[in-house]
């Protein structure tokens, strides 16, 4: 069973056995625990109440014992398309990081299947992990040495196994690939102020494609 | 719902410290990266507005205050209002000294001085202010740039208008907190890693800086454990740096985090973070889950029962 702790009176972290977990205990958990938020960290799971209750963690033990392996509903099967101006001020290095041309390390990019693990860091911003085999080795590239200070709004971009699209203008140390006029985050919108939520999928187009057909 | 503003010029701003709109918080979008914000020390925030509301929110939205975290806040007012301030803090009507924990009338064409005393942070509510709400909530939240008189995190400026409407009901004037809101130098943790929770409550530690992001403490030196992954991260929650900082999170803490976790700080004493100034020293005490949810229920209690209202005493 997944190590569950207590993180302070009125959540309990579950610490995932491996990344694949993630989602079939998150909607395992949702559906048990109505009141409860729940919030997916890259290797464990947030259960929140919304006021201090001694009984969460028996409660959140109870149902991890019960948790049925066999029904991993994994993806909702949603999936957000992003096209994308593969213009980064860092394509070109990031191929060259992967011993690859600009334009396979755009391949790769449009043809992994993305999962939104996680989201966090700005509103709308979705941690990106490859939802099968990794079509390049992402995760040995690091984030930059030097985070620039102002990241565009919109910018694409690649590090630590991850990818990622920055919903507004914020400092950001990721590799910036390209950019993209999708809107990610509209505070306006009370129903659905994000497009991306945790446990849909997410691929990249790129618009040269597109412009191409 | 409406969620935009409404209303007329109730008041313009003339002078303000470090002031920020604040409500109970954005709830319920942290899965989705939108974090709670809201006001720092929220009993003093749900005083205030409960002096001069019915409610503690009407049917979907939070009632504002303004949160003074320094300097102070000045106001001229437009339309009649019914105020009230909580904190320690010197207020003035019109130059003459008027008190705090109490719902007072203010007329159109006054002006309304708070300066901050501290420690901590001073509440203002005022019964007509309709000020912009962003996802349901008026808070203003530093990390993500959401909320406030421009929408983009930043705090009050001088020559900024209220809106809302005119308020010439009295049923709540003079309703008044009852009890002095105590203070405390500890505050309890609910462990998350035992280990380093025990070494965290044997000393005392320094505070070195305070804000709504975080509260910086220097104090005995702790193993440090490896970085772990990306996680999801509450206000309270207690991070220890590389550097042997450990960090309280604040309101504007954002939603995860990479630092090795201490601890949470108990619901019923995250209140006290706000209160905190540099140079203080403060004390960790362990507590359990069962205990910080009656410590908890017990302060639920006390603000539920802290106003008296004036046809209570007739």
């Amino acid at each position: 069973m997944q190590h569950a702790a207590w993180f302070g009176d009125r959540a309990v972290l579950v610490q995932l056995n491996s990344t694949a977990e993630r989602e079939s205990i998150t909607s395992w958990l949702a559906l048990r625990m109505p009141d409860a938020l729940i919030r997916r960290g890259m290797a464990s799971v947030l259960v929140e109440m919304p006021a201090p209750d001694p009984q969460l963690l028996a409660t959140v033990e109870h149902h991890l014992s019960a948790l049925d392996q066999a029904a991993t509903g994994l993806v909702e099967g949603e999936q957000v398309l992003i096209v994308t101006s593969y213009s980064g001020a860092d394509l070109a290095d990031t191929a060259a990081f992967f011993r690859v041309t600009p334009s396979q390390l755009i391949r790769a990019h449009t043809s992994q299947i993305w999962l939104v693990a996680m989201m966090g860091f700005a509103p709308g911003f979705g941690y990106l992990e490859p939802l099968d085999d990794p079509l390049l080795p992402w995760a040995t590239l690091p984030r930059r040495d030097n985070p620039r200070e102002q990241v565009p709004r919109g910018s694409v971009a690649l590090a630590a196994g991850m990818s990622a699209v920055y919903p507004s203008s914020s400092p950001g140390g990721w590799h910036l690939l390209g950019t993209t006029t999708t809107k990610l985050f509209d505070p306006t919108d009370d129903a659905n102020p994000t497009l991306l939520r945790p446990g849909l999928t997410v691929r990249f187009i790129d618009d040269a494609d597109g412009r191409a057909s | 719902m409406s969620k935009s503003t409404s209303g007329i010029p109730i008041a313009t701003v003339q002078r303000a410290g470090l002031v920020t709109t604040q409500d109970i918080g954005r709830i319920g979008f942290a899965d989705i990266g939108v974090p709670g914000s809201g006001a720092w020390h929220q009993a003093r925030h749900r005083l205030a507005v409960t002096l001069v509301h019915d409610h503690i929110e009407d049917m979907y939205l939070p009632y504002p205050t303004f949160e003074i975290l320094n300097v102070g806040l000045s106001l001229a007012l437009h339309e009649p209002q019914v105020i009230a301030v909580v904190g320690s803090a010197d207020v003035r009507i019109d130059g003459r000294p008027a008190v705090t924990g109490v719902a007072m009338h203010i007329s159109a064409d006054s002006v309304l001085e708070i300066d901050h005393l501290g420690p901590g942070p001073v509440y203002l509510a005022l019964s007509g202010w309709q000020p912009e709400r962003i996802l349901r909530s008026a808070a203003t939240d530093s990390f993500s740039r959401l909320g406030g008189p421009c929408g983009d995190g930043a705090p009050i400026k001088r020559g900024q208008d209220l809106l809302g409407h005119p308020d010439v009901e009295t049923r709540h004037v003079g309703s008044f907190v009852r009890a002095p809101q105590h203070s405390m130098n500890g505050m309890s943790v609910i462990a998350h890693d035992d280990g380093l929770a025990a070494a965290l409550c044997e000393e005392p530690w320094h505070v070195n800086a305070t804000a709504r992001s975080g509260v910086r403490l220097s104090g005995p030196e702790l193993p440090m454990p490896q970085p772990i992954p990306s996680m999801p991260v509450v206000p309270g929650a207690i991070q220890l740096t590389p550097d042997g900082t450990a960090i309280v999170l604040g309101p504007d803490g954002g939603l995860t985090g990479g630092y090795p976790i201490v601890g949470v700080v108990a619901s019923a004493h995250l209140d006290h973070m706000a209160d905190l100034e540099p140079a203080q020293q403060v004390v960790f005490t362990r507590i359990d889950p069962a205990s910080a949810a009656e410590e908890f229920n017990a302060r639920e209690r006390a603000i539920a029962s802290a106003i008296v209202r004036p046809d209570a005493l007739t």
